[in-house]
């Protein structure tokens, strides 16, 4: 989507574990604007903190880094990109199954992406070893005054 | 936790969920663990006060399957 966007956010914050809680409330937030259900804000909470936690366990290994996150609004649509400059992904496409986990010591159920991938409308995944991470997710926010709109139409011909 | 389920060895394990509003896929993880353990001891895991977006997430992850979720109408009634 290279649109322009109607509205923005950038946020980095450290991969300390008790900044994932805070990035996820903070994009929830941004999009409050779109007039989201409870159901979609808790859509767009979950794939925030799997993607967060990503970075920080498995990019960042628990180690210091930086995890950036951009959040846009294009017309109904949230974008949300979540970076880090970590360890990076050996093979996407293997990580992306469900399940699958590098880490089955640390009781990681292997559902991140899967997660992701069904509470959003659309993800992408782009790595470099070494180098770093990015997930791209969009989400559509249904039009309530649409939906309302309708309503009032089947009322007016009931 | 797991100390305490090994040691009482107990058939049903209960986590009232009243005060979990947020769910992923860490505490997916969280849960399969706690049900192997109780699993391999023949024991049961089961969830109370489950909230709408927490089932969500249990149930994209197929832990429904393993776990059960009983209502109020089940534990007053004593059926689980
Ligand atoms: N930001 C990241 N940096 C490096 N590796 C990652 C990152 N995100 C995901 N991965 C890899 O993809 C795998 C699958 O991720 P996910 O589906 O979230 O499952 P889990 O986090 O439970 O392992 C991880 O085990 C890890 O190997
Ligand atoms: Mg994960």
């Amino acid at each position: 989507m290279n649109k322009k966007y109607k509205n923005k956010m950038q946020l980095e914050i450290l991969s300390k574990s008790n900044n994932e809680a805070f990035a996820r409330i903070t994009v929830a937030a941004f999009a409050a604007q779109l007039d989201p259900t409870i159901e979609e804000i808790s859509d767009i909470k979950t794939a925030v903190s799997e993607a967060v936690t990503n970075s920080i366990i498995h990019g960042y290994e628990n180690k210091e880094g930086v995890i950036k996150i951009n959040a846009y609004i294009y017309d109904n649509t949230l974008r949300i990109e979540i970076s880090d400059q970590g360890k990076g992904i050996e093979d996407i496409e293997i990580a992306k199954q469900p399940l699958y986990t590098t880490k089955p010591e640390l009781e990681r159920s292997g559902m991140g992406f899967t997660i992701m991938d069904n509470f959003m409308d659309s993800l992408k995944v782009e790595s470099v070893l070494g180098m770093g991470t990015k997930v791209t997710m969009e989400k559509k926010i249904k039009d309530k005054n649409t939906k309302e709109e309708i309503n009032q139409e089947e009322n007016f011909y009931a | 936790m797991d100390y305490e389920i090994e040691r009482h060895m107990p058939k049903k394990v209960i986590f009232d969920f009243n005060s979990v509003s947020f769910m992923d896929s860490a505490g997916i993880g969280l849960l399969l663990g706690r049900y192997k353990i109780v699993n391999m001891l023949g024991g049961e895991v089961a969830l109370i006060n489950v909230k709408k977006s927490v089932k969500k997430v249990l149930d994209m992850c197929g832990i429904l399957k393993l776990i059960h979720i009983y209502d109020d109408f089940d534990m007053r009634f004593n059926v689980c």
